[in-house]
């Protein structure tokens, strides 16, 4: 298996927070989700994966050179979407392309401008960023991103602001840029809406309060987890092997690692291969300090 | 070209448009104005006035906070290799910007005859390098901070230390006055190197969360 990036020791302390990753590794060439609630740290990894923060301990080391963030040409081959601040506020469309042929060597504004029309994004000649809704702003920032020549794209929430047919043609422009290179891109991205982006994740990193609780090939997750559902009377039974439960007072559902299936022998239960998103759910619930 | 290209993108149309063209015309408007004999030494005035104020002002709309301790934090710059050099040379740009304007400013006005220094020339250049100098500096204070009434109250402080600083100059005798005009055109040099450096120094630390 090769890795896009990989890192060490990766650690960064707040005063009420501790990020602490002893070992991240994203496969090439495939599209990573990071999942994880809120306060779970994704934004913070992903702030230290891009280089827009470089205060903490640990390496992280990119592509097959092993190079670090700063080394020669590697933020040419990272692409980055995140939250806040991204795009003066007073810039246009056009201007957006403008800084983008300055600050980027491998800008293709051909590609930008092909992009912008097919995202439905008001190119009118006044139009400010500011003046632009949050949804078309992400949109923008696809269109920079994917209109340049890089290996990786990190991306920091990218269907958070977006309706569902734009996320549906955001997993369209994942899979076209991954296939476009056969092999050799990468996608890692942040997301809270698990449903919408299951079909194009193939690899799914679970982080809860600043460390990875689970992560792994969906595919490899689905065998590993199971859904059962069963009736009432086999509830509290239940309750102790399976990862999470919910209930009613006709029965009760719940996600269960494969290896203790043989546990729930004897009762009349139903299995089912879980959605990614029910795995994620579970695995959030018994590590999350929210109570249910 | 590109770093002329990369502080043009800096600054938004009505920036660019106040500064190149609203200042100078407001210069010309106000010297049309004056013209008369009895403001002869208050028309410098009126133009570090003119000048100090405005400039700090829309000087927040660009570079708000700056130097402050929360910083200037566009992650958009961050991500490039060309970041660094970009956010440099939009603030040297701006500098240098801003003593054009004002030379342009200076120029109208002796032109029109209404700034008449009795020192001829070099009067004038002192005139010119006392009214950046004070707005350098004022710049420099303003851009600790993201208040736009406190940075109102800097610009007060500014432009009345630049009236007090041209008073000084139009004071000064004609055999002085070139000395005077070495003198502060080190001290608005050293201003704006240190505006730059300081302002990139604090960007830099944008790269921590502490």
């Amino acid at each position: 298996m090769e890795y896009v990036l990989t890192g060490n020791d990766i650690k960064k302390k707040f005063k009420d927070f501790t990020l602490d990753i002893p070992q991240l590794q994203i496969p090439r060439g495939f599209a990573t989700a990071l999942i994880g609630e809120n306060g779970a740290g994704k934004t913070t990894l992903l702030n230290l994966l891009s280089g827009i923060r470089l205060d903490y301990q640990g390496q992280i080391r990119y592509f097959a050179e092993e190079a670090g963030i700063d080394d020669d040409g590697i933020r040419d081959r990272i692409g980055y979407t995140g939250p806040g601040n991204y795009h003066l506020s007073h810039w246009t469309v056009k201007q957006v392309e403008d800084a983008n042929k300055l600050f980027f060597a491998r800008f293709r504004p051909e590609d930008y401008r092909n992009l912008c029309r097919n995202l439905a994004i008001p190119m009118d000649a006044g139009k400010e960023v500011r003046n632009l809704s949050d949804g078309n702003r992400m949109k923008l920032m696809l269109a920079a991103v994917l209109s340049r020549d890089t290996e990786l794209l990190i991306l920091d929430e990218p269907a958070s602001p977006l309706d569902p047919l734009m996320r549906d043609k955001l997993c369209d422009m994942i899979r076209e840029y991954l296939a476009s290179r056969e092999g050799e891109r990468s996608v890692f991205f942040s997301t809270h809406n698990v449903a919408d982006m299951e079909n194009v994740t193939d690899y799914a990193i679970i982080m809860e309060q600043g460390q990875i609780v689970e992560q792994g090939f969906v595919e490899d997750l689905k065998e590993k987890y199971v859904l059962v559902k069963g009736d009432a009377q086999y509830t509290e039974q239940a309750g102790s092997i399976l990862v999470t439960q919910t209930r009613n007072r006709f029965g009760f559902e719940g996600v269960c690692l494969a290896d203790r299936l043989n546990e729930l022998a004897g009762m009349d239960i139903a299995v089912e291969t879980p959605t990614l998103s029910q795995v994620c759910v579970a695995v959030m619930k018994a590590h999350s300090q929210l109570r249910f | 070209m590109k770093k002329i290209r990369m502080y043009l993108l800096f600054t938004s149309w009505r920036y660019k448009l106040g500064m190149f063209l609203g200042l100078p015309a407001a210069a010309l408007a106000l010297g049309a104005l004056w013209r008369g004999s009895w403001a002869v030494m208050g028309y410098g005035n009126m133009l570090a006035i003119e000048l100090i104020f405005f400039e700090v002002l829309t000087d927040q709309a660009v570079f708000a906070g700056i130097q402050s301790k929360r910083g200037y934090k566009l992650d958009y710059l961050k991500t490039s290799p060309q970041g660094y050099n970009m956010l440099r040379w939009g603030l040297t740009g701006d500098l240098v910007r801003k003593l054009l304007t004002a030379s342009l400013c200076v120029s109208i006005c002796g032109g029109m005859g209404v700034l008449r220094e009795k020192s001829g020339f070099a009067g004038a250049v002192g005139v010119l390098l006392a009214i950046y100098f004070a707005e350098t500096l004022t710049l420099f204070i303003s851009r600790y901070t993201q208040s736009a009434i406190l940075c109102v109250w800097i610009a007060y402080g500014g432009l009345v230390f630049g009236v007090i600083l041209c008073n000084v100059i139009h004071m000064i005798p004609a055999r002085g006055i070139w000395l005077a005009d070495i003198l502060l055109a080190l001290a608005a040099t050293a201003v704006s190197v240190q505006a730059v450096r300081i302002a990139m120094k604090k960007w830099r630390r944008t790269y921590s969360d502490m």
